[in-house]
């Protein structure tokens, strides 16, 4: 069969994904990238594009746990697949801690790169609860923000760990 | 980005065999080179082979016989962080976790490392002639022509470089590269038969016959200690490609040097074996080139243009901090 | 920390209600001056705020522009019906519909929304084609034929202003040259001949682009009753405002525009584009909601970034380090169209004269138009490259007079509350405690020229404006409005034309209000950037908003604050002076419990005299110069920064790699603490980044290609390029500001390129006269017999008549004296 490569009647493509623990089918023509999906089709525009290019670290989110960039991953090959945008990171609390440090300390200022870096850091804090300043220049490195500096969201991502060890302090001596 | 067809093969042999009926598809593994292409509209495929469902390719696992064998479809985040990688090959592991950026070393695979295109600003810009893509001149040679990241051997007609920072560091191992699918059936290559010069008109540099996938590649056992540093000089720490590659491989024979390996990436337009400096540290002892290899030897061949004339010095450099780095680590 | 008792004035009667919130600020600020979390910030952090290309309407078209591959053609013909007979595809478009050009200044409405009878650069638009989506209007642009006639191309000033081919416009000074400036203040060659030292300097900036992260996105809807409305990430929406009324012959009353927040402008978003005019005309023709993102590629095409500027610095240096006439010139260039180009030329040498005494002082500049992408203003805009060659150059004369470089700039500062040579007005001047605080917290003294080899500091200063003096177009009108409206359940609407680009303009518009009004920031309503709905705000460009937004939201404050302090009084009992506003509460100073809700005073006033709704809005002071020319480089205030840079090089590679940087910043006063030191920590972030790595640089060989329109191969710096900084604030309250408050944005960039020269220098002995300071540049240096990597040479600029002003001191006023009827330039055509 023929493809229709753009106008009115392209063909699409259907797949069932898992976003921010909510399962989500969605049809989309089959060269569509994570990155489109989630903002065009599914209206999750909080991931941002910087380049489209893998380039600039704007539209991470994560792939099964993992940060990758949506730009540089199908749609298709995300079926069946657990994805975590920054609309997932909130609960109906509100923000998370990690959300809420980067409020408090400024290290969003213009804020596009902002949805990026916090899900990188969601995924470095889950694996390494108190980073070294050195781990996070490394696990940042793939980021790119022009308007910080990076330093602000260095202090953020510690306030958020340091602020994890003591809730976690505090619920053991509770529970012990 | 132009539609194409998806064709989702669960096994290398189905993809080979969906390569081999399909002309003019092309395998996609983590996409991280090929997706930036397509969007470009630098090539637009109207059949894509996708490997995401492939199982039987990532796979890192030590043989009998000592082998390492480094599946194609390893992550360089695998490669960086498995314990088999960084215990026996170390180097390796490190030129994995220095390249790009953490979120690309989870998507980019070793095989696409290894398949990577050039960089080349004119090859990458669609509206712009190239050799690579039939113009009868290459314009980085030309006068006036960016040149500061262009290759500096065997860069005529084509002056491109590859930008694989692994590659040299998998030379410098004594890789070889086992291959599948093709016309005769899987078979091994020496690691720089991967390659082969680049010809007007045809963009890619891998001498694959049709339907071949690179599978994995593998790193022989020796019978003698191997001693691999690499080193690279870089403008940008991260998310960025070295200006020079440096990888240096010692097979020793008690405090002699039984047989080197030296390897350049980023200076010609394919992975780049230094075959002079090779020459300079085969069968010198490890204190002598410690106290007297200056690199200089690497560089023996280069024919750079105006504006790469700094890169043969930095070649030297590399290869100084490789050998220096190979005598450090044991 | 003094107040300002002349801010806010209606007439500058003390009425009680006045003087109790003068008496309430003097007490201490509650809020300026702290760091509260920002308004914006949650739903930055929740990925809520809604940038432009968030933004989606029912039936929306997308539309692509189809952009020139080539770098100067005469358009012969431009076919786009072949791509409207393509399915999906809704409407085309081409010159011919927008006849009417535009541009941000107006001596320079050199612009059409697409292109006419040229293009003038690789990335020039020509037509535009709107679909159903973004993929049919990619593959509908292949189907528009058009034919080109290629033109010769200029890729180089100095070529330019040989005027050996046929100009890009038909404005302009002078053929290919579109400004020459000429402007001598004092005794120029009198002051270089009496001099010690006579240092003749030639330097080189490379442009640079400011890479703002979010890529322009625009979009435009026709509303049922024929008006038009257009959401944008733009800096200036008043100015985009002003153009599309222009273009589309639309009266500005029925053209709305909203600037949604930017993901990052530093002055890339402040001219109207191109494709803001495209979308707006697509959708009044389709009568469809027309949306615009351009890609990655595109924003470099659209650029309006740093200019290249080469530089040669003749400055007479006295034994003592005392700067005794300084005659500098520029040549800019321009790329292909006006831009804030006549600005940006004459901001090449407007702020030369504000950090050190110079008392005789003449600047020669030269705008060229190339076939490049247009240069504009970005942060700091057209006085980063001047900064460079002048802080460098005050390093070297330090050396060759035997001199330490701070001492050396600490010894002839510039007086504060004085006039320069050049009849600029400094207000507050903090630069010498600046010098003395990174002196002190650095290790100077321990550091400068006694590191080891390899590794070095390097001291560099600069001051920036708190806003343009004067607006971009001559009228008379404020440059900042805001209004006030108080509900009675003590909320507080406040609408503003400012534009939050990231800076943290939103957060300090609250600020003001809440300081003044005693309520918290979550009491406050922002409405912003909206021309139908705000007051103007001229934008976000040139460190204006906390200046001048921050005055007008002072006055209309405070007139809200009026009636309610007067309808409290009454209730209370208490003198009006006496009362306070705090906590959201209006109660009486000497006794607190004496009070009652800030929305209880609301109603009490609203039954006394109506709703409350004030507005508030500022004009900057007159400026003391009068000459042609005299309109850039004044402003209320100025900021004053100095940095110390340690870097390490490495000898074998080249490679520079900043190690630690000391900042401190004269801010007048913080209004938002947090972001004031954001704002230079982002500044040195950037200028590292101009200092080492970026460059929007072009190849020669395909006429004017970018040479690297990716973010890759255009190098920013990633966390592992980014030092640890160490900031100091000075806070000396300026009496012309707002609370005291001057600008952060721009000025802590400026001393950082220099800087790192100058530490690069002290690490290895060499000069690289030229930003970005690669490796290459470095090894060639460290080859060259002269140990320098530079420019060469300086074209003759042809300077015809030169401008004569006298100074202060020699009794001028200002004025320059008319010139006799000028003769033809030397370069001028027949």
């Amino acid at each position: 069969m023929s493809e229709q490569a753009a106008g009115p009647t392209a063909r699409r493509v259907q797949a069932t994904w898992r976003v921010n623990g909510e399962s989500v089918t969605v049809a989309f023509r089959p060269h569509r990238t994570l990155l489109e999906v989630l903002r065009e089709d599914l209206g999750l525009t909080g991931t941002k594009h910087g380049c489209e290019l893998g380039e600039c670290g704007t539209c991470t989110v994560l792939l099964d746990g993992e940060p990758v960039l949506s730009c540089l991953v199908l749609g298709l090959e995300c079926e069946g697949r657990e994805i975590r945008t920054v609309e997932g990171l909130a609960g109906p609390e509100g923000p998370s801690d990690l959300q809420r440090a980067f409020a408090e300390l400024g290290a969003a200022q213009c804020g596009y790169c902002t949805p990026g870096f916090l899900l990188v850091a969601e995924h470095v804090l889950a694996r390494e609860p108190r980073p070294t300043r050195a781990q996070l220049v490394e696990e940042l490195s793939g980021n790119l923000c022009r308007c910080t500096g990076y330093l602000k969201i260095y202090e953020a991502v510690e306030r958020a760990a340091q602020r994890r060890a003591e809730g976690a302090a505090a619920e053991g001596r509770h529970g012990g | 980005m132009k539609a194409f067809r998806f064709l989702r093969p669960r096994t290398l042999a189905e993809a080979s065999e969906a390569l081999r009926r399909e002309p003019g598809a092309v395998p996609k593994a983590g996409g991280v080179d090929l997706l930036d292409r397509w969007k470009e509209r630098v090539e637009e495929p109207e059949v894509v082979v996708g490997l995401c469902d492939v199982t039987d390719g990532a796979a890192l696992r030590l043989e009998e016989d000592g082998a390492l064998v480094l599946g194609a479809l390893a992550t360089l985040a695998d490669l960086a962080g498995s314990d088999l990688v960084r215990r026996f090959l170390p180097a390796l592991a490190r030129a994995a976790d220095q390249a790009a950026s953490p979120q690309i070393r989870h998507r980019a695979t070793l095989g696409g490392n290894l398949a990577q295109a050039t960089r080349c600003g004119y090859w990458r810009l669609r509206s712009f002639p190239c050799l690579l893509r039939g113009a009868s001149r290459c314009p980085v040679r030309e006068p006036g022509g960016v040149q500061e990241t262009a290759g500096i051997f065997a860069n005529d007609p084509c002056a491109s470089a590859h930008p694989s920072s692994v590659a040299p560091v998998l030379g410098a191992l004594g890789a070889e590269i086992l291959v599948g699918g093709g016309p005769e059936g899987g078979r091994g290559l020496a690691f720089e038969a991967l390659w082969r010069a680049p010809e007007p008109g045809r963009s890619d540099v891998l001498a694959l016959e049709p339907g071949e996938l690179i599978r994995a590649v593998r790193i022989p056992p020796s019978a003698h200690p191997v001693r691999v540093g690499h080193a690279e000089v870089r403008q940008r720490a991260a998310f960025d490609w070295p200006l020079v590659t440096a990888a240096v491989g010692l097979t020793l024979d008690a405090d002699r040097i039984r047989e080197a390996r030296v390897w350049l990436g980023s200076v010609a337009p394919t992975p780049h074996r230094a075959r002079a400096a090779e020459a300079a540290l085969t069968g010198r002892r490890l204190a002598e080139v410690r106290a007297t290899f200056d690199g200089r030897a690497a560089a023996e061949g280069a024919t750079p243009l105006p504006g790469t004339a700094y890169k043969a010095g930095l070649v030297a450099v590399a290869a100084r901090r490789a050998l220096a780095d190979a005598l450090e680590r044991s | 920390m003094g107040v300002d008792r002349r801010h806010g004035a209606d007439d500058g009667t003390p009425t009680p209600e006045r003087r109790g919130l003068l008496d309430q600020l003097a007490e201490g600020y509650r809020v300026v001056g702290a760091s509260p979390v920002r308004v914006d910030a949650l739903a930055k952090v929740t990925g809520e705020t809604r940038f432009a290309d968030d933004l989606s309407l029912p039936r929306m078209l997308h539309c692509k522009l189809l952009r020139s591959e080539v770098a100067h053609a005469r358009l012969l013909a431009v076919d786009a019906a072949p791509a409207l007979a393509l399915p999906g595809v809704v409407a085309v478009l081409t010159g011919e519909a927008l006849p009417i050009p535009f541009g941000i200044l107006p001596v320079s409405q050199d612009e059409h929304a697409l292109c006419r009878d040229k293009v003038r650069f690789v990335g020039d638009p020509i037509a535009a084609v709107a679909a159903c989506d973004e993929d049919t209007a990619f593959e509908a642009l292949k189907a528009i034929r058009v034919e080109y006639e290629p033109l010769p191309v200029l890729q180089d000033p100095a070529e330019a202003l040989k005027n050996e081919v046929e100009p890009l416009h038909d404005h302009g000074d002078d053929g290919n040259v579109h400004k020459r400036i000429a402007m001598q203040f004092g005794a120029v060659e009198e002051g270089l001949a009496d001099a010690d030292l006579v240092l003749d300097d030639l330097f080189f900036f490379q442009g640079n682009t400011h890479l703002p992260m979010e890529q322009h996105a625009a979009l435009a809807v026709r509303e049922p009753d024929g008006r038009l409305t257009i959401w944008s990430s733009t800096q200036t929406p008043h100015y985009l405002h002003r153009a599309l009324s222009k273009v589309l012959e639309m009266p500005p009353s029925r053209v709305r525009v909203i600037a949604c927040p930017n993901g990052g402008g530093f002055g890339g978003k402040s001219d109207p584009f191109n494709h803001e005019i495209v979308v707006a005309k697509l959708a009044l023709m389709s009568g469809r909601p027309v949306k615009i993102a351009l890609t990655r590629e595109e924003v470099f095409y659209c650029h309006r970034g740093r200019h290249p500027v080469l530089m040669r610095s003749r400055t007479g240096f006295r034994r003592d380090g005392g700067i005794t006439a300084m005659h500098f010139q520029t040549l800019l260039d321009g790329g292909a169209y006006g831009s804030y180009g006549v600005a940006s030329t004459y901001y090449t040498g407007a702020l030369q004269t504000v950090t050190y005494q110079v008392p005789a002082y003449r600047f020669d500049g030269v705008r060229c138009f190339t076939n490049k992408a247009p240069c504009g203003p970005k942060r700091g805009h057209g006085t980063p490259q001047p900064r460079f060659g002048l802080e460098v150059q005050i390093d070297k004369a330090a050396e060759a007079l035997g001199l330490d470089p701070a001492e050396m700039r600490l010894a002839h500062l510039q007086p504060p509350h004085a006039v320069t040579a050049n009849w600029l007005r400094v207000g507050s001047m903090g630069l010498g405690a600046c010098i003395r605080q990174v002196v002190e917290g650095s290790g100077w003294r321990q550091k400068f020229r006694r590191l080891p080899r390899g590794r070095g500091v390097g001291l560099a200063c600069a001051s920036y404006i708190c806003g343009a003096g004067l607006p971009i177009y001559w009228n008379a009108m404020p440059h900042s409005g805001v209004t006030v409206q108080l509900d009675r359940g003590g909320g507080v609407a406040v609408l503003c034309g400012e534009t939050e680009i990231g800076q943290g303009s939103d957060t300090v518009l609250a600020q003001v209000v809440a300081e003044i009004l005693g309520v918290d920031l979550l009491d406050i309503r922002l409405h912003v950037a909206d021309t139908q709905l705000t007051p103007v705000d001229l934008g976000s460009y040139s460190s204006r908003v906390t200046m001048m937004v921050g005055h007008a939201a002072f006055q209309a404050a405070e007139r809200a604050r009026a009636p309610v302090a007067r309808a409290a009084a009454r209730h209370l009992g208490v003198p009006a002076d006496r009362l306070r506003f705090a906590e959201r509460r209006v109660f009486d100073v000497q006794d607190p419990e004496r009070g009652m809700a800030f929305a209880e005073a609301v109603g009490l006033a609203e039954a006394e005299g109506g709703t409350i709704a004030c507005a508030g809005s500022y004009t900057p002071p007159a400026t003391p110069g009068r000459y042609r020319g005299a309109g850039v480089g004044p402003s209320p205030a100025y900021s004053y920064t100095a940095a110390v840079v340690e870097v390490s090089v490495d000898e074998e590679t080249g490679v520079v790699t900043p190690e630690h940087v000391w900042i401190a910043h004269d801010v007048g006063q913080c209004i938002h603490r947090l972001s004031v030191i954001g704002q230079v920590e982002g500044s040195v972030y950037m200028g590292l980044g101009e200092a080492l790595m970026e460059e929007m640089a072009y190849r020669p060989n395909r006429f004017g290609v970018h040479k690297i329109p990716s973010m890759l191969e255009y190098k920013s710096p990633t966390t592992k390029e980014m030092p640890p900084v160490t900031t100091w604030l000075i806070e000396d309250p300026d009496p012309n500001a707002p609370f005291g408050a001057k600008e952060v944005g721009q000025g802590p960039l400026l001393p950082i390129m220099p800087a790192v020269a100058n530490a690069v220098y002290d690490a290895v002995g060499v000069r690289v006269d030229e930003v970005p300071i690669t490796p290459d540049k470095v090894l060639r240096a460290l080859a060259a017999p002269d140990r320098r990597v530079g420019p060469k040479r300086f074209p003759d600029l042809r300077i015809g008549e030169v401008m004569r002003v006298k100074t202060e001191a020699e009794g001028g006023d200002g004025t320059a004296p008319r010139p006799p009827r000028a003769a033809a330039r030397p370069g001028a055509r027949a």
